[in-house]
């Protein structure tokens, strides 16, 4: 009896902008400090219809990152989603942020990417895209990402402050006054601030919805850690989570930290809404 | 006029809304929420600050004595080659570099600091130990 489930893909996968030499993803480079740098492709043309895809992208230099996903042919990009963050281990090459959208590609497009990096001008980062072919008709598509708190003036997300006490939560920090969209997915992306040298610490942090004063928790105590070897707060990006918050909302967050030193206690934090 | 009236009244409270506020428990000076939307009516005990932008909080905290933030102090960083010249757990490599002439210790002192490269420098709360 064949097993042809609704749910899941059709097992058929390609990834996209593999370098096998150095193995390792297409080189994309940032433009001047905190500017993007010109769309760079990944395909030229996706080879099948893709239910969903994963972006990879890995720092190969020190620093935070914006970096965009653009669809469309040369010289008529169009950024799809703008500003994922990602920030890399200050001795160089570090750990790659993984972004999962279940959001469809058609066959034939092409795809690029382009970034900007808070570190300096024309620092390069490698990027993969994973498609997946979907086999049945799946639950209604998504079809948008919006990011929320991107600093473009640094290439980084808004700041968190957990305040001179430590393990005690403090001030919420406003993470956007009002959503674009509804978000039915979301996600939590957590930024370095560019540190060079961080401390051992552990992060809890409230994802919650509201205005100032009546703010309501969405998602409690995301707990997120960094240590004074990889001064990275890892994991980057948390995600997808299933949500149902209206478009005009106030999205902020608050968190508690292990320790009270002035700059290591902070930390960046976006938020990513798909619908 | 009626509806230039109403549009001035959007537009002074839409103003308003786009300014940045600092909300705090009046009692102890402590945060409780920043941003540019809020609740009309403020719970007891609770003040605020207006800003005209979001503060940067990677350069400025909020200070609870005076209600305002201050100047986010510097990061400290502690250079472990200094620091293990004094370290009393390191007697023998400071016996060592009491032996060595200036020139010597140049040359220890650059070769150990290309062999630690960004972990020469850490953080005021971290330990002289660069740990796994």
């Amino acid at each position: 009896m064949p097993d042809w489930s609704f749910r899941g893909g059709a097992n058929r996968y390609d990834t996209m902008g593999e370098v096998v030499s150095g193995s390792h993803g297409t080189s994309v480079t940032s433009g001047l400090t905190n500017v993007k740098g010109s769309w760079t492709e990944i395909v030229a043309s996706t080879p099948f219809m893709a239910c969903c895809f994963t972006i990879l992208f890995s720092g190969v230099t020190a620093g935070d990152f914006l970096f965009d996903i653009g669809f469309g042919a040369n010289p008529n990009e169009v950024a799809f989603v703008s500003n994922l963050h990602h920030s890399d281990r200050q001795s160089g090459q570090g750990p790659t942020s993984v972004y999962w959208f279940p959001i469809p590609i058609p066959a034939g497009t092409r795809v690029t990417v382009r970034s900007q990096c808070q570190s300096g001008g024309s620092k390069v980062g490698y990027v993969t895209i994973i498609l997946c072919e979907a086999q049945f008709v799946r639950e209604p598509a998504l079809s948008r990402a919006t990011v929320y708190g991107a600093a473009t003036g640094d290439s980084g997300l808004v700041g968190l402050d957990p305040g001179g006490t430590a393990d005690t939560k403090n001030s919420y920090s406003e993470i956007v006054a009002s959503t674009t969209y509804p978000i039915r997915e979301l996600y939590i992306v957590l930024g370095n601030q560019a540190n060079t040298a961080r401390t051992d610490c552990n992060w809890l942090i409230d994802i919650s919805v509201g205005a100032s004063l009546s703010e309501q928790i969405v998602i409690p105590d995301v707990y997120v850690s960094c240590n004074a070897v990889g001064d990275l707060v890892l994991p980057e990006v948390i995600g997808p989570i299933p949500v149902n918050i209206p478009a005009g909302s106030r999205l902020a967050a608050r968190c508690a930290c292990s320790i009270i030193d002035a700059t290591d206690r902070l930390v960046d934090v976006g938020i990513i809404g798909v619908d | 006029m009626g509806w230039d009236l109403l549009s001035a009244l959007f537009d002074c409270c839409r103003r308003k809304k786009r300014m940045w506020r600092v909300f705090y428990d009046d009692t102890t000076g402590r945060a409780v929420s920043m941003g540019s939307v809020w609740v009309d009516q403020l719970p007891p005990g609770i003040a605020f600050k207006e800003y005209g932008a979001p503060a940067d909080l990677s350069a400025q905290m909020w200070n609870e004595a005076t209600r305002d933030f201050i100047a986010r102090p510097p990061k400290v960083l502690v250079d472990r080659l200094q620091e293990i010249l004094t370290n009393p757990a390191y007697p023998d490599f400071q016996t060592l570099w009491a032996a060595l002439n200036a020139t010597r210790r140049q040359q220890l002192t650059n070769a150990l600091a290309r062999l630690l490269g960004k972990a020469r420098y850490r953080s005021a709360g971290g330990s002289l130990t660069i740990e796994e």
